[in-house]
């Protein structure tokens, strides 16, 4: 059984894979860390790149949510998806404000 | 908007600097005609200084935009007239919704954002709007004022800002500041603590190459050489760490990294299973993870730990700091090593380490003593070291975040709300609600894509010099793009960046620039489309007090306010904000704003955004409320209440004893930054030094320390006074006249020694010169001004037809400055502030153009 999704790509994420949202299918029970690995293959290198170090963590100006909720909240990678759920997958520049 | 036969007084915010004071507006038939400081307010408690009640007149301001307007005149340079053409709103918003999306559609990077409203940075621009576009080039803000400062807090105490403890502090160092006399966090709080401080006994000592405000006032003012500060706190350390074995042992244990062991090459021992850095355990005597309960760590010795040499931080701290003998920092600072004796020992023993103090039935260390470090000590090339030095300063004493000591605001959040991370070594972090994005912690060795080279600075707040030098010098680093367009709103980038011809080079090589001004200032007049911006009094903002920036522990309250309307709009003046949310709407991305908006604020159901919605400003605003506060709290509550207030608790006044986290002494991941930043320079061909990047602060000369070649022989160096506020303020009538009043803002400070050398009488026109350009105007000869240097306040000598009060009154600092990548500190990229000049009486100039008088 699959789960459906609805995923938006926001910021610098949107600039390289040309798309800002759309609507996709995962197995039951899957996690956010399978849900990118997913994408990755879906939408390959520019991708990859964009959201993730070399060594495969997620870029510091990475933000994953589940329903508007930061993983870093919630489970990191390991965030169960359910089905219906938004995702966002958001790759800013965010320096701390300074002068 | 306004019933015309009212007479109300209104809530509201100031914003005629960062303290976000709150005030209450008298608005009769539709006019304002008084605003006082809001009782209810815990940044103001009713009291207001001279920018905030000269907020009116500023208001009622006829020189300022009031429709829209065009370019006409293609050709751009300072003092050419822009041959400005009224144009509609419609219009306006035609031509910049099309530019956008031509931008947007070719590739959304090459839109550049410039501006210090911190309301939109926080919350519209920066986190979301920049995003929802697609550009990282939002970030193109200040150059000097806290650039080396505010990164270097981020590290040590976790916050944005540096400040004390006012209600029990004794003794405070204010080193290139003046904390507490109407300058930096919560001024008009502050300053009534520093005057109950001192009024029971608090001693301050100004150590600063100016005789300020606050050197006038403290109990010691010490004239300090410009750009030394590092090495008088470093052999401050010296003595109270070698010479008086002064320091808090169970602080440095406990609460910091001092006892990691670290080997021959700089780095944390760690433990083979676990990864944390070993410390060594005395009782057993061997060494052990540093988070194993009931060890009693060694600061002092050295080890040997599978066959590797090694040492705690503390001791490598302490070695290094022998360098720095009171003798060797006399001839560095001109302070004499007898005084920095005294003064060491002075704040070793205020320090009362051991003691302790019950606040409200918590028992608590105490520690009153602090010293405090802003723009003037740090603004200098290797800034970054001395704001490191002074923190250690603070902590091994063990005056961090306990009664009496320094402390950031808001490193946790009413009732916990918010509270600082780690890293795995244990080391602190802020949390994302004050300091998202400072995470000095990790690196990525990937070509920069964003004009401020964020993978060669990763250890700073921001990179706006690097805006300029990109757009100066296209290619210098290979961008994939190249800057098309400019917005920029309440940043006057031709008067506060460095030398004006230089910044008008740059802005002449940017295709299209919008401008939201309320006057054609210095930098509308390189725009090709002006704005006309809402004045604060006609602004909707909501939570101006941040509580990044301007929410001090000193208010006693965790405060959240608005800023309302107080009259109707001048002309046809809107908030850009709302103009930059309507274009988002144009171009079909307004539902990903609000998507951002749902994440960046935290909206929870049934508050959430729809993006399928549109919403109004008070309806975004009432979500927001509402989901932070419930649904009593809605944006009207505001409105007509003013504050929503929670009074702190002793653990969120004094965090420091509750929570796990330590504070570094030991700058470990500095050593990870140098070998990142060496392989970002390397993709990008260039040669870059790197070598600031060490575990323990040095003192390094900056470039005018090395200088001082005849007749380049003085230092000049910028000062703030306490009725004016950046350039914004010095079109106010009313600050201006204070400021002709003043006997130093409109001058320039020369010493009387110096003075008399030179031939120079007080009143007489001088010239001041450096490599970069030249500025004229009246000598003030004192005694309370270092004799090796000039002092130039403020962001003064405007030039602009548009600015008519203010125009050609005192003199323009920043003409002074360059820019270059030899002035620019390694780690923060800021601009080295200082610099050689010489000084002569105007009239042996012969002809040319002085700077800064245009």
């Amino acid at each position: 059984m699959n789960t459906h999704l609805h995923v938006s790509y926001l910021g610098l994420v949107r600039n390289v894979i040309g798309l800002s949202e759309e609507d996709l299918e995962v197995l039951a029970g899957a996690t956010v860390g399978q849900l990118l690995a997913q994408l990755t293959a879906r939408h390959g290198l520019p991708f990859k790149e964009t959201v993730f170090k070399q060594s495969g963590e997620l870029r510091s100006m990475t933000q994953v949510c589940v329903e508007d909720r930061d993983i870093d909240e919630l489970d990191g990678l390991q965030t169960k998806i359910d089905n219906s759920e938004n995702i966002s997958i958001v790759v800013g520049v965010y320096p701390p404000e300074g002068g | 908007m306004f019933n015309p036969r009212e007479d109300v007084w209104v809530h509201s915010i100031c914003d005629m600097c960062f303290a976000a004071c709150g005030i209450v507006a008298h608005r009769k038939d539709g006019v304002l005609v008084k605003i006082e400081g809001d009782p209810d307010c815990p940044a103001s408690a009713g009291k207001l200084c001279a920018k905030g009640q000269a907020g009116l007149i500023g208001l009622y301001d006829p020189s300022r935009v009031r429709v829209p307007l065009i370019r006409t005149n293609p050709k751009k340079g300072i003092g050419v007239n822009p041959c400005w053409l009224e144009i509609s709103w419609e219009k306006a918003m035609d031509l910049l919704t099309e530019k956008l999306r031509k931008v947007r559609e070719d590739d959304p990077r090459k839109l550049v954002i410039s501006t210090f409203d911190q309301i939109a940075l926080s919350y519209f621009i920066r986190p979301v709007w920049a995003v929802a576009y697609g550009t990282p080039n939002s970030d193109w803000v200040g150059y000097y004022c806290g650039n080396y400062l505010h990164a270097s807090m981020y590290l040590t105490n976790g916050a944005f800002h540096s400040d004390f403890d006012l209600d029990y502090c004794n003794y405070a160092i204010l080193l290139g500041n003046q904390q507490g006399f109407m300058a930096g966090l919560n001024a008009t709080v502050a300053a009534r603590k520093m005057a109950e401080a001192r009024r029971r006994g608090m001693k301050v000592v100004v150590v600063d190459p100016v005789g300020t405000n606050a050197a006038a006032k403290a109990d010691e003012w010490v004239p300090i050489r410009p750009g030394t500060d590092g090495a008088f706190i470093l052999a401050m350390l010296n003595v109270l760490l070698n010479e008086l074995n002064c320091y808090d042992r169970d602080f440095l244990c406990y609460r910091t990294n001092g006892p990691y062991l670290v080997g021959a090459d700089g780095s944390y021992l760690k433990a083979e299973n676990s990864g944390k850095p070993l410390v060594w355990d005395q009782t057993i005597g061997a060494a052990l993870p540093f988070d194993k309960e009931g060890i009693r760590p060694a600061l002092e010795g050295s080890f040997t730990v599978n066959n590797t040499a090694c040492r705690p931080a503390f001791e490598a701290l302490r070695e290094q700091d022998k360098n720095y003998s009171p003798e060797k920092a006399a001839a560095i600072t001109t302070i004499p090593a007898a005084t920095i004796r005294r003064i060491a020992q002075e704040f070793g023993q205020a320090a009362r380490i051991g003691s302790t103090i019950m606040i409200d039935g918590q028992p608590l260390p105490y520690r009153p003593v602090a010293v405090n470090i802003y723009r003037g000590a740090g603004a200098h090339k290797h800034g970054t070291h001395t704001a490191l030095a002074v923190q250690i300063l603070n902590m091994i004493v063990g005056a961090f975040y306990v009664p009496g000591g320094h402390r950031g605001p808001n490193l946790v959040g009413p009732a916990w709300q918010w509270k600082p991370g780690q890293t795995k070594e244990g080391m602190i972090t802020p949390p994302s609600a004050i300091g998202q994005g400072a995470r000095y912690y990790e690196f990525e060795e990937r070509e920069p894509e964003d004009l401020g080279l964020n993978e060669l600075f990763p250890i700073s707040t921001n990179r706006s010099p690097m805006y300029q030098i990109n757009l100066t010098e296209p290619g210098k680093f290979p961008l994939p793009y190249k800057p098309e367009m400019l917005i920029v709103c309440r940043r006057n980038l031709m008067m506060n960046n460095v030398n004006p011809e230089a910044t008008a080079e740059a802005l002449k090589k940017i295709p299209f620039i919008v401008s939201f001004s309320t006057h054609l200032d210095e930098t509308a007049e390189f725009a090709d489309l002006v704005l006309p911006e809402a004045y604060y009094l006609e602004r909707f903002d909501l939570f101006p007090n941040r509580p990044s920036h301007t929410m001090s522990p000193a208010t006693g309250y965790f405060y959240w306010g608005v800023r309302q309307p107080v009259v109707q709009p001048m002309g046809q003046a809107r908030r850009w904000i709302d103009v930059l949310l309507e274009v988002a709407g144009r171009l079909g991305f307004i539902g990903d704003v609000y998507k951002l908006f749902n994440v960046k604020w935290s909206l929870k159901d049934p508050y959430k955004l729809d993006p399928n919605r549109r919403y109004s400003m008070d309806q975004l605003y009432d979500h927001w409320t509402k989901s932070l506060f419930g649904p009593e709290r809605g944006i009207e509550w505001f409105k007509s209440h003013g504050y929503h207030k929670l009074r702190r608790s002793p653990q969120e006044n004094y965090p420091g004893p509750f929570i796990k986290a330590r504070f570094p002494i030991y700058f470990e991941n500095m050593l990870r930054a140098k070998e990142s930043v060496s392989k970002v320079a390397a993709k990008l061909g260039h040669e870059w030094d790197t070598s600031d990047y060490k575990p323990v602060p040095e003192w390094k000369p900056c470039p005018a320390f090395s200088d001082g070649k005849a007749p380049y022989d003085l230092y000049v160096v910028n000062f703030k006074i306490p009725f004016h506020s950046l350039s914004i303020t010095t079109q106010n009538p009313w600050l201006s006249e204070l400021a002709e009043r003043n006997p130093y803002a409109y001058k320039i400070l020369i010493n009387s020694e110096t003075a008399a050398r030179k031939g120079v009488k007080d009143g007489a026109e001088i010239c001041v010169e450096s490599v970069a350009g030249k500025v004229t105007g009246q000598a003030k000869v004192t005694e309370c001004i270092h004799p090796e240097v000039i002092g130039i306040a403020g962001v003064f000598g405007s030039w602009a037809e548009g600015k008519p009060v203010a125009k050609g009154k005192g003199v323009h600092f920043n003409t002074l400055l360059p820019l270059s990548m030899d002035r620019v500190d390694p780690i923060s990229s800021g601009v080295d502030s200082c610099i050689r000049v010489k000084v002569f009486p105007v009239a042996q100039e012969k002809g040319g153009r002085y700077a800064g008088t245009y």
